[in-house]
């Protein structure tokens, strides 16, 4: 079922002769964990602005085509365009990628309580929602902290926890771990697979770190120039290292080796019917090394 | 001078006060400057206020704020000396120009204009760096009913304080390396050269405040029906501090009149 439908988009910033997206149409099933990626200025923030609704509820511009989210009700999906800002948050959670703008609070709690009051949730039942969304986040330590004395990283979950207590069907994630170190980056990529695993929340993340985010998805979309240039399961789109080259997005190393093994000639070409599936983490790739051995 | 003026959590009794009472506090030190016209009781105000930063354990960002405060100041209160035309004329740097002539009057005056000046912009220092921006949203958004967007802006307003009087400073003294009278032209003329390096550093607060309206109204923020996790209701000793301060406000009122 999808869970959001991208029509035909093209948008505009204002004072800008180029569009920043060009008809781009694209489907998101829900369930599903998706990575937009494309070199810098591709379009990969104005595309999850078009979703998450800042375009337009915040930032003008010249909008054509249609955003649709599926809410799962009888009145079935709606244009994100036509539904306010603080109404969607109940099915969208938005995640920025600078972790100072986003919180607005000075204790972690009340940060995650923010959302709750905001959406009428009766106080009794805070506390419990508030406990799960920390622990959904692996940050039930931090609950009585200053927002201001976290690390990167962890203001960064306390971000995703805090949309996480309105119990959205999706998340959206605008480069959420460019401003963290590699453990940063390392426990909020865990935590969005786990949310995505075992709670089945859609996630949809812009990133350049394609390596790390790999064996995670569902599905890889690379941008050029406001346009989708290839998109697919991670094993197939790297399947066409031309294209990464091209756009100046790197193609992940262990994919590298599968690529340098076929013209090598120790592979056979990965497209054919007996090759092996292209590595996605190193442990894959030590195996496919060693069978080959 | 730093560029914006933040929340400082150090949790003291003076963070624990609601958000209305400390902006009820910056009101009535505003009233109550406004009132004083003489040096000492301003003078006594503001040490009051230093006190009150010790007390919330800001004191290092006000005070550094404070010595930048000092050099407005100096220009405020000169300017005021040499223009005041009431008073008995102590000299006249050039006897050619009577209007020039500093008078008793004129020094008391530029003084106390100086003071208040410092007075009104260190009790909202003391307010931004003692209260979280979103519980003055929300305070002003739930009691005193001001829509949530004019509340960002006053928000914003705030935190450009002292950007705006580093500029202002830092304009007085260019205009002084270039032998200019900072007096030159009208009021009207010397904003128009404080306006073009102003506007980017207005910009970047009006950024900021869009982002955070974004961050509030992106979880829910203005829908109708808010519930609170914690009652933020103003307790018996903010009840307290706000009468204290009211009834100071009139006994400013009634000394004066
Ligand atoms: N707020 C904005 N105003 C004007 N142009 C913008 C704005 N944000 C992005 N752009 C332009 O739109 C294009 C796409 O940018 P963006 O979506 O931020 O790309 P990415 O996130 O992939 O780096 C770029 O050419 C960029 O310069
Ligand atoms: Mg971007």
């Amino acid at each position: 079922m999808p869970s959001i439908t991208i029509e035909n988009l093209t948008f505009s910033y204002p004072d800008c002769s180029s569009p920043a997206l060009y008809e781009v149409n694209l489907t998101i099933e829900a369930g599903e964990f998706i990575v937009i990626t494309g070199a810098t200025g591709a379009g990969k923030s104005t595309l999850l602005r078009c979703i998450n609704g800042v375009i337009p509820h915040f930032q003008p511009g010249t909008l054509q085509g249609n955003v649709w989210l599926d809410r799962a009700t009888p009145s079935g999906r709606v244009p994100v365009a036509r539904v306010s800002a603080p109404q969607l948050a109940r099915f969208i959670g938005s995640v920025f990628d600078d972790p100072e703008g986003q919180i607005v609070s000075p204790i972690v709690e009340e940060e995650i309580a923010f959302g709750l009051e905001n959406t009428g949730v009766d106080p009794a039942q805070m506390d419990d929602r508030i406990a799960k969304a920390l622990a959904d986040c692996g940050i039930s330590h931090l609950r009585h902290r200053a927002t201001s004395s976290l690390s990167g990283g962890q203001k960064q979950r306390v971000a995703i926890a805090a949309v996480l207590a309105l119990a959205p069907k999706i998340l959206v994630l605008d480069e959420p771990t460019s401003e963290l170190d590699p453990d940063g980056t390392e426990a909020v990529l865990k935590v969005l697979f786990e949310l995505n695993k075992n709670h089945g929340i859609t996630i949809i993340i812009a990133e350049q770190k394609v390596t790390l985010l790999a064996p995670l998805c569902d599905r890889l979309v690379l941008l050029e120039k406001g346009r989708i240039a290839l998109q697919g399961p991670p094993r197939k789109v790297f399947m066409h290292p031309y294209i990464f080259a091209k756009l100046g997005v790197e193609l992940p190393a262990p994919a590298r080796l599968a690529h340098a093994l076929v013209q090598a000639g120790v592979l056979p070409p990965l497209d054919s019917p007996d090759a092996p599936p292209i590595p996605l983490t190193v442990e894959e790739a030590f195996t496919l090394s060693r069978q080959l051995l | 001078m730093s560029v914006s003026i933040e929340y400082i959590p150090t949790g003291s009794p003076v963070h624990r006060l609601h958000a209305l009472t400390k902006l009820i506090f910056a009101l009535a030190v505003l009233t109550i400057s406004m009132l004083l016209s003489q040096p000492l009781p301003l003078l006594l105000l503001f040490f009051s206020l230093l006190g009150i930063a010790a007390l919330a354990s800001v004191s290092q960002e006000i005070l550094s704020a404070v010595k930048g405060l000092l050099k407005v100041a100096f220009f405020l209160a000169l300017l005021q000396v040499f223009f005041y035309p009431e008073g008995t004329v102590l000299f006249a740097p050039i006897p050619s120009l009577p209007g020039l002539s500093v008078t008793d009057q004129g020094i008391i005056f530029g003084i106390s204009m100086a003071l208040r000046m410092m007075v009104i912009v260190t009790s909202f220092l003391l307010f931004l760096t003692t209260t979280p921006a979103r519980s003055t949203v929300l305070s002003l958004v739930e009691y005193l009913k001001v829509p949530y967007d004019y509340a960002f802006l006053f928000i914003t307003a705030l935190r450009f304080i002292p950007t705006f009087l580093e500029e202002v400073r830092l304009i007085g003294q260019a205009q002084e390396a270039r032998a200019h009278d900072f007096s030159g032209g009208g009021p009207l003329a010397r904003l128009k050269t404080i306006f073009p390096l102003a506007l980017p550093l207005v910009m970047i607060s009006l950024q900021r405040a869009e982002r955070m309206a974004m961050a509030m109204e992106t979880r829910g923020f203005g829908l109708p029906g808010r519930t609170y996790y914690r009652t933020e209701k103003p307790g018996a000793v903010d009840i307290m501090v706000i009468v204290a301060l009211l009834s100071a406000v009139a006994a400013a009122v009634l000394l004066r009149f």
